[in-house]
């Protein structure tokens, strides 16, 4: 039996008429990357800062790597390594004194482990903090988390600001922690890069947990807009009978629906007739979740 | 000095404090510059001719001797306004800054207390009072044996270091409303307009019979009654004030350890 790197028992968290958290219930298993997601406002972030003890809970408890909110606070957060969701960083310092800073706060870390970081995320170590892009910022981020090897890494939308090329650098990064046995708790509300490296998903609603499963049998079809524009006017009648497509609308030589699942049939249709473009966009997470919900519902009746 | 907060605060502020001390030292120097020209009939006359009342609230009393002179000018109520500005903006960088900044987040999830953390700034804070204070001492020594102003070191001596204290209650003040509100502009509003209040209770209100007592709870009282330049030092006001900035410092610490860190 595993233990947890991180347990909620009813955590909640009131901003007088504010709903925060409400009653939320979370077991996290050490050596796992736990995927938390859920909608903006959902209290991602407040649960986090919660368990980095950054504000107080209303109420439940909660244990982090083995111990109580508010025991041995300066022993737990050596083990952890967080990145927060806005992270801003301000001043007239060089990015390397900076880094050399909070290094000096860890009480030192290895220098080849940092260097190796900030080559691999492509961060100019002698720029200065202030001129730095919002993305670059975030490698600062990323490379202070990650430095110190720590047991658990908590990230908060850890990939915002990154280009798709250095987004699959973070994941890699991700998975050589989950390969040394340390535990990764990312909240993201971008689906698709937590279904691509968590093994458990934890989605937060409203400020409860409404669902945690292994991210392979929880098939969250992610739901896609899909637009094509044809050279000519298409029949409808070839269209309707695709599976997965809803608010299926034909008009003229323009086609647009949403889909859900493999764009597999649509495209062997579409692909008979000349087409002129085709548009597929990913919609927000609120909106997957509906058609979730909707098709978990359908599924249970 | 990229070691700890207490270092890496000087090194934050590095430009900052070269500046203000350089304008303490010159706003020093030029005000025992002008005592001959003080010593002067005219001048002193002119002076001589403002209502009582005012020269008493402004300490302009006795400009012609040198404690007077020193006691009405540099430590009457330019350098000390603006030793104690200095202070305040120094005591709100140590946290509002930050928490403005998102920095804070970051910096309380690492493997400090906030308590250390805390008091590691505020004590740099105190550091640069003193130093800047020390500087003064030295400028004005230094220009007094020029200007050929006759000022004993130990009493002089004894100025500045009530000026540090006056200073420090103000500066821990501002660290500690910041550590609390979180908001620069609020909290040096607060921590100046206490500031204000405190000044005023000691100079106009001891002109206004039934609020004469108000002296007794301000910090400029305690700073300048025993009338260091010519009298040396009070230990018994430096022991009030520097309680004051302990009382402050403590519970400042202890509302900032237990409270929310707002996010940005």
């Amino acid at each position: 039996m595993t233990s947890l790197a991180i347990e909620t028992n009813g955590l909640e968290k009131k901003y007088g008429r504010r709903r925060g958290l409400v009653d939320l219930n979370l077991q996290v298993p050490q050596g796992t990357v736990f995927g938390f997601i859920g909608p903006n406002g959902a209290g991602k972030s407040t649960t986090i800062r919660i368990l980095l003890n950054l504000i107080q809970p209303t109420g439940g408890t909660a244990t982090v790597l083995g111990r109580k909110l508010g025991d041995e606070k300066v022993a737990v957060r050596r083990q952890i390594g967080y990145l927060p969701g806005t992270l801003i960083l301000e001043g007239r310092q060089k990015v390397k004194d900076l880094l050399a800073y909070l290094g000096n706060l860890r009480g030192g870390v290895d220098r080849r482990v940092m260097d190796d970081l900030c080559d691999r995320l492509e961060l100019d170590v002698n720029a200065s903090i202030n001129k730095l892009s919002k993305g670059n910022k975030q490698k600062v981020g990323i490379v202070q988390a990650f430095m110190h090897q720590p047991e658990l890494l908590i990230l908060d939308e850890p990939t915002s600001g990154l280009d798709p090329l250095l987004q699959h650098t973070f994941l890699e990064l991700v998975e050589e922690a989950h390969r040394d046995g340390r535990t990764v708790f990312m909240s993201s509300h971008v689906l698709s890069e937590v279904q691509q490296t968590a093994q458990v998903i934890g989605v937060i609603r409203e400020g409860r947990m409404v669902k945690v499963q292994n991210a392979k049998e929880m098939h969250l079809e992610s739901l896609r807009r899909v637009d094509i524009e044809f050279a000519e006017s298409v029949p409808r009648e070839m269209f309707v009978k695709i599976p997965g497509l809803k608010n299926l609308n034909v008009a003229g030589n323009h086609v647009n629906c949403d889909l859900v699942g493999s764009p597999d049939q649509l495209v062997k249709v579409a692909a008979r007739f000349p087409m002129v473009s085709l548009l597929c966009e990913e919609p927000d997470l609120e909106e997957t979740f509906y058609s979730y919900y909707e098709m978990a519902e359908k599924n249970a009746s | 000095m990229l070691r700890n907060p207490f270092l890496k605060f000087f090194y934050d502020q590095r430009v900052s404090l070269l500046v203000w001390n350089i304008a303490l030292v010159a706003t020093s120097v030029m005000y025992v510059g002008f005592y001959p020209m003080m010593k002067d009939q005219q001048m002193a006359s002119a002076i001589n001719s403002y209502p009582e009342a005012v020269r008493d609230a402004l300490g302009l009393q006795d400009l012609a001797s040198p404690a007077g002179y020193l006691s009405g000018t540099v430590f009457g109520l330019v350098v000390p306004t603006l030793v104690i500005i200095f202070a305040v903006l120094l005591g709100l960088k140590v946290n509002a800054a930050d928490e403005e900044a998102g920095t804070l987040d970051l910096l309380m999830s690492y493997p400090i207390s906030r308590t250390s953390f805390y008091v590691q700034r505020a004590a740099a804070v105190l550091c640069c009072l003193l130093d800047a204070c020390a500087l003064i001492f030295v400028a004005v020594l230094l220009t007094s044996r020029v200007v050929d102003m006759q000022i004993e070191v130990d009493r002089l001596a004894a100025a500045c270091l009530l000026l540090v204290a006056l200073a420090a209650v103000f500066a821990i003040l501002a660290v500690a409303v910041s550590g609390v509100m979180g908001r620069r502009a609020v909290a040096g509003g607060v921590a100046g307009a206490i500031a204000v209040v405190a000044y005023l209770a000691n100079s106009f209100a001891p002109q206004i019979p039934d609020i004469e007592g108000l002296r007794k709870i301000s910090a400029f009282y305690y700073y300048s009654a025993g009338d260091p330049l010519s009298k040396g030092l009070d230990l018994g006001h430096l022991g009030i004030l520097t309680a004051a900035v302990i009382l402050l410092l403590v519970a400042g610490s202890y509302a900032f350890s237990r409270r929310d860190i707002a996010s940005v």
